[in-house]
């Protein structure tokens, strides 16, 4: 028997897994084999040395540390929409302005058109554009004193 | 305490059924891990997410497993991805140091970067020698064998830890330790 097929057995030679005909034909070479005791006598100081590794020991405050990361993880839970509502500042900022001076342009429309909401009726079409509205607000509540008139 | 009775007390999150399930089985999962990844701080991050996984995710539990397969399922999902995270990692600094990808098929046992050194401090230079084999070896084979060999589980236990067949199993560790054989006579070969 060659080096070559004691290489493709050796871990299984060495774990006594093999066929006992096969385990005896390897024990054979090997009595004649110097390589080949050499390669199985290397194998078996490294393969066998992870059996005799120990596991280190556990950090004593590993349960503490599982309670402070679960109530991190809780309070994320919370946390994680406030970068997002900071985000979104500057857009609620603007959302406000926006209101606050429809709702002055609705407020003086309704003082000035005598408690009525005319406009709407006249000119406040589904194609008119916000922009539009606020460019010519002064000209329709003119328009609606006008209409209120009539 | 009982699987049965322990998993209703942690469905009605009470803070002493997670205390002796940690208790429990700590070491377990973390003698896993550690075999897994074959480093402590590693180890111990994962062992640490796979206890707050369990506790977050009791109410998916449907008990139809035992209590350390269901941790030990959660505790290899958690090492593949990190074993993923540095691999992809170790590709990037490769990549970086203008390193031939080759290396990577064999593998080197005197190559320590400065990861290696974390983790192999405590080994003599057989174990740092195999381990290094170990680490190249395709994920599931590495983890099949090392929960058969260094766990002591049976291939019925790990086959329900890893989710997949008894025959997939044996196949896993035997071609497992024909390419640690592999590996290792090339290492002999060489030296
Ligand atoms: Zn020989």
């Amino acid at each position: 028997m060659s080096g070559i097929h004691i290489k493709n057995d050796v871990i299984a030679y060495l774990e006594k897994t093999l066929l006992p005909e096969k385990q005896k034909k390897i024990e054979e070479h090997l009595s004649s084999c110097s390589s080949c005791q050499a390669l199985v006598k290397r194998m078996s100081a490294v393969y066998f040395s992870g059996d005799k590794q120990e596991v280190p020991e556990l950090t004593p405050y590993f349960y503490t540390r599982i309670c402070a990361q679960l109530e991190n993880e809780q309070q994320s839970t919370w946390e994680i929409p406030l970068p997002v509502l900071r985000s979104l500042r500057p857009v609620a900022a603007g959302l406000f302005v926006l209101t606050a001076i429809t709702f002055t342009i609705f407020l003086s429309n309704y003082i000035l058109s005598g408690n009525q909401f005319k406009m709407n009726t006249k000119v406040g079409s589904s194609e008119m554009s916000y922009e539009y509205y606020l460019e010519n607000s002064g000209d329709l509540m003119l328009n609606t004193i006008v209409s209120n008139e009539n | 305490m009982t699987d049965a009775d322990l998993l209703k007390s942690l469905a009605g999150k009470d803070e002493n059924a997670f205390r002796f399930l940690v208790e429990k089985y700590q070491a377990m999962v973390f003698k896993a891990c550690f075999h897994i990844l074959n480093n402590y701080e590693d180890a111990e991050d994962v062992a640490q997410d796979t206890f707050v996984e369990a506790y977050l995710s009791i109410a998916s539990f449907r008990g139809d497993a035992k209590i350390s397969t269901w941790l030990y399922r959660i505790a290899i999902n958690k090492s593949k991805n990190l074993l993923r995270k540095n691999r992809w990692q170790l590709l990037m600094q490769r990549f970086d140091k203008f390193l031939p990808g080759e290396k990577s098929v064999v593998f080197d046992a005197e190559d320590h970067s400065a990861h290696d050194d974390m983790h192999l401090y405590e080994k003599n230079e057989d174990q740092k020698v195999l381990w290094k084999a170990i680490e190249s070896l395709p994920e599931n084979q590495r983890i099949a064998f090392t929960l058969s060999k260094y766990d002591e589980l049976s291939y019925q236990e790990i086959a329900e830890a890893m989710q997949t067949s008894l025959s997939a199993v044996e196949s896993l560790i035997h071609r497992a330790k024909l390419n640690l054989q592999k590996k290792l006579v090339i290492y002999f070969s060489e030296k």
